[in-house]
């Protein structure tokens, strides 16, 4: 393959760039990495093509690696990227279409494993060093899929499954807090509740219809953005310390969620635009803060700047960012659908 | 001679569409290389034939031909004058067309819209089965055993009295693909056993054609294939257990006479095609059922002047899991060709058409095209070609009504086409010759892509690129035939394919960027030598780089194959017997005509056929 002489002078490039960092800075081993102060892009990639990838853009802007895993590991990295996930040293790849997570180290992004035997993983949520939760579908439903969606228990030592646990229809994001794994599945109206010394469903949520994605506020609330096609969306306030009691705030439509680093202001798409909103809010806004449709949306808790992916399915999409003003920074070319982000 | 494999193919071709072909390229393909090399697909014969760049997802997988640098969507595909490309995809996988014996093949390169419609636009892929009156009767049967577990058992018969015409063929295909590969994806490049890439095929074409009268005839044709994959997946990607199953029936009839001074033909078609695709056993079912009807007139108002008007309808109706509920289509479209030779040098053809799709209306698509004859000798003759065509797509059936997404709204694709050519055909002795060499420049408007929705939550399509291609086509056949009963025969096609659509760079600037999976180089050659009933064949192509991304940031790797084949056929009166044996990829080179698709390594077929043959 030519993929592998092409990428050579980018690939002698970030390896020069990281050896001027290891002289200048010998004394840190964390900070020897030339991937320590930026953001990962996860790039979907074309569904049933190989052509996922990573793409690094460091925070000041000035180094772009559009295909970090290919220039590093001289081979693909999948099918269709779906998330990453920093846990420990290494990050991990969740490769939904090639039913992988591929397992690299965090500071140099070459291969030290991969966990199999998974069945269209979606998102990770680690407990520790040792043990992590991912999210499958195991089968799309719109392709007459009729079972249900599991979360499978990896242990991170060895790169194995441990445990898989049935949820609702097509899980989609995890989050942890207070010991309990919670799993909206986007398929289905509910969120599951997973007790993570037992690794079981000890309780299931009602919430609406198409629960998607989940983050943790200061407040230790945890908030959901949930819709589906053809009906309005919603913003669930789930407070886990009053016995899961639940508000509603209403959106437009489903899309992608967010929060700041204080962990005060939630960001999140709805019907194609970028909203904020605070905690403690008692009405979703109607104004929208960026009139564009993410495919891909983060916010730098350092920096506290947002970071959109936006494109074609076909052509190398970009990551634009913005202050959480509204105001446009600077934008730069990654490779096709960027989809997340994972900041360092 | 009662043998139909030393029957020169050359000069057939589809008349139908060649009188109102001036100035374009219509390429006659040699149908009885699949004869002789039974087991290749329609698609292999393009590939070792023509400067097609065949995209083939493995061996016995989905397979796509495009011409000029557009997409197997701008191919259109019409079998005995009607559409057959799938309405709900918009295209034709070649892989599921295995001719039936006896077809004629013409490729027409470049737009032609008034002539063969909606999709038209690179080209057009014609297979025709004409009537064939003359008595005789013949059976064949033949069985084939190959490499990775390759069957084919193909039986077909004939039978002709004068007044009706007969013509059966049956062919059963099946094969493993076990073959060994190297995984370019994982750690080490591993050598692993492809899985999940066998299939089955079996198909089924039926004629009849009846003289009604010295001036009328009636035809009735059937063609039924059924197609059972696996569907291999990507290196690097799941193994998904993905299976598709297809079932394509075709059946039509056509009444044609001398009426009203001229010749009409009355044609109706009925298609029924299912294609069930389902992974790890979950299914997705699509089933459309066509009907279609077309009304010709052709007449001669002048010694040197010929027009035919038609006007053709098409109804869909599908049901596919994706779409909801059943929807419907109607598309209607009318058209006039004229051909008319003012000088006994010069043949002009005008050809326009106008289609009416429910919910809006494709542009009027005429077509402009000479043939000029610059020099006329015993030895050979000189012509000069040149034509300007417009063309255009109707969006397919997913593209209207899959939910969510689709949007009945769109626009057809719309293209515009140039080209000028030059052909010489040579004849001295014992050798002929046929050479064309041709330059051409297209533009493509609308072309449609799926995209991420502007309200999120699901992808849509949208009249969104624009392609400008310019290209070269060479072709070039030589046969040589001596009195002792030795034929050398061989030739050539190259395709120089400059095919762009302007994008971005990682600086913003809008930078002219190669279609992806367009060849810049695409050659194809092949040899033959037949000497008292026996024959040695070569064939190779080379393929220059193909980007697999349209940013042209990954490609594929040139690669060049080559087959071999030998055989040997034995007469003893009307029996005849023939034993053959191919060697495919001769030179066991790895490639990748898709990315990251295995392709087989070197392997092997023997076959035997038995015929029995009658002609008074």
């Amino acid at each position: 393959m030519n993929l592998i002489s092409f990428r050579k002078p980018f690939l002698f490039a970030a390896l020069a760039s990281a050896l001027v960092f290891t002289s200048s800075c010998e004394n840190d081993k964390e900070e020897a990495s030339p991937f320590s102060d930026g953001v990962f892009v996860t790039n979907e990639g074309q569904f049933n093509s190989v052509n996922a990838e990573v793409s690094f853009i460091s925070r000041d802007g000035k180094t772009v690696i559009p295909a970090l895993f290919n220039q590093v590991n001289n081979r693909p990295l999948g099918d269709a990227a779906q998330s990453m996930t920093f846990i420990g040293d290494k990050a991990y790849i969740v490769v939904n279409n090639s039913q992988k997570i591929e397992v690299v180290d965090g500071r140099t992004f070459s291969s030290t494993g991969v966990i199999n035997d998974l069945s269209i993983p979606r998102y990770m949520a680690a407990l520790n060093n040792n043990k992590a939760y991912v999210t499958e579908y195991v089968g799309y439903s719109f392709f007459g899929y009729t079972g249900t969606g599991r979360v499978s228990v990896l242990n991170l030592a060895n790169n194995t499954v441990t445990k898989t646990i049935d949820v609702g229809l097509l899980p989609e994001g995890a989050l942890l807090h207070n010991g309990k794994l919670y799993v909206a599945n986007s398929g289905g109206s509910t969120v599951s509740i997973i007790n993570t010394s037992t690794d079981a469903v000890e309780a299931t949520l009602e919430v609406g219809n198409g629960p998607a994605h989940m983050v943790l506020d200061a407040n230790n609330k945890i908030w959901v953005i949930r819709g589906t096609y053809g009906e309005p969306g919603a913003l669930v306030k789930i407070d886990p310390a009053n016995n899961h009691a639940i508000t509603s705030y209403q959106i437009p439509g489903s899309g992608l969620l967010t929060i700041n680093g204080s962990k005060n202001t939630l960001y999140y798409s709805s019907a194609g635009k970028i909203y904020s909103m605070s905690v403690t809010a008692t009405a979703a806004p109607t104004t929208p803060l960026i009139s564009r449709n993410p495919y891909g949306l983060g916010l730098d808790p350092e920096s506290n700047k947002l970071y959109l992916g936006v494109g074609g399915y076909t052509t190398n999409g970009w990551v634009v960012r913005y202050e959480t003003t509204g105001a446009r920074i600077d934008s730069f070319q990654v490779r096709v659908l960027p989809n997340g982000f994972t900041f360092r | 001679m009662p043998d139909s494999v030393l029957v020169n193919p050359i000069e057939i071709t589809g008349a139908k569409y060649t009188r109102f072909a001036a100035g374009t390229k219509l390429e006659a393909v040699d149908t009885l290389l699949l004869q002789r090399q039974p087991g290749l697909t329609l698609a292999d014969v393009l590939q070792q034939r023509s400067g097609l760049y065949l995209k083939s997802y493995g061996n016995g997988m989905t397979a796509t031909v495009a011409f000029r640098g557009t997409t197997a969507s701008h191919t259109a595909v019409l079998w005995n004058g009607f559409n057959i490309a799938l309405p709900t995809l918009g295209l034709s996988d070649f892989a599921l067309l295995p001719p039936a014996a006896h077809s004629l093949i013409t490729l027409q390169h470049g737009p032609s819209g008034a002539l063969h419609g909606s999709g038209a636009i690179g080209g057009a892929v014609l297979l025709e089965n004409p009537a064939d009156f003359s008595p005789n009767q013949m059976v064949r049967v033949q069985q084939q055993e190959g490499s990775f577990g390759h069957h084919r058992t193909a039986v077909s018969g004939n039978y002709g009295n004068g007044r009706l015409a007969l013509t059966s063929s049956f062919t059963r295909t099946s094969a493993d693909n076990n073959f060994k590969y190297r995984d370019l994806t994982q750690f080490g490049q591993p050598w692993q056993e492809q899985q999940n890439a066998a299939f089955n095929q079996n198909s089924f074409a039926q004629e009849v054609h009846l003289k009604l009268s010295p001036t009328q005839h009636l035809s009735v044709r059937g063609w039924w294939v059924k197609t059972h994959r696996q569907v291999q997946p990507p290196m690097g990607g799941a193994n998904n257990n993905a299976q598709q199953d297809d079932e394509n029936l075709r059946l039509m009839t056509e009444w044609q006479g001398q009426i009203a001074r001229g010749t009409t033909t009355v044609k109706a078609a009925y298609f029924k095609d299912r294609l069930d695709y389902s992974e790890n056993g979950h299914p997705s079912l699509s089933t459309v059922n066509t009907w279609q009807g077309q009304l010709e007139h052709e007449r001669t108002l002048l010694p040197n002047l010929l027009l035919q008007v038609g006007t053709e309808g098409q109804l869909f109706k599908a049901e596919v899991s994706g779409y909801g509920d059943g929807q419907k289509e109607n598309r209607y479209s009318a058209y006039a060709w004229m051909r008319y030779d003012p000088l006994e040098k010069l043949q002009i053809s005008l050809n326009v058409r106008q289609a009416w799709v429910d919910g809006f209306n494709p542009p009027v698509t005429p077509t402009l095209g000479a043939n000029f004859i610059l020099s006329e000798k015993e030895a050979g003759t000189l012509t000069l070609k040149g034509n300007v065509s417009r063309s255009y797509r109707v969006p397919t059936l997913n593209d209207r009504y899959w939910r969510p997404g689709g949007n009945p709204d769109l626009s057809p694709e719309s293209g515009w086409g140039y080209e000028a050519g030059l052909a010489h055909a040579f004849q001295q002795n014992q050798l002929t010759s046929q050479t064309e060499v041709t330059v051409y420049r297209l533009k493509v408007q609308d072309w449609i892509q799926w995209q991420p929705s502007v309200t999120g939550g699901y992808s849509e399509p949208v009249n969104l690129q624009t392609v400008r291609g310019h290209g070269l086509e060479l072709d070039t056949k030589w046969k040589y035939a001596s009195a002792r009963h030795l034929i050398l025969s061989g030739g050539a096609a190259y395709g120089y394919t400059i095919s762009e659509q302007v994008l971005p760079n990682a600086h913003a600037e809008l930078q002219d960027r190669q279609l992806f999976y367009v060849p810049k180089h695409k050659v194809a050659g092949y040899a033959e030598a037949r000497v008292k009933g026996w024959w040695l064949a070569l064939d190779g192509t080379f393929t220059s780089l193909r980007y697999t991304d349209q940013d042209n940031d990954n490609w594929l790797d040139p690669y060049a194959l080559a087959n071999v084949s030998a055989g040997k056929t034995i007469r003893w009166s009307a029996f005849e017997a023939q034993l053959m044996a191919q060697v495919q990829n001769l030179a066991n080179t790895t490639y990748q005509a898709m990315a990251y698709r295995a392709m087989p390594p070197r392997h092997y077929r023997i076959s035997l056929a038995l015929q029995w043959a009658k002609r008074p």
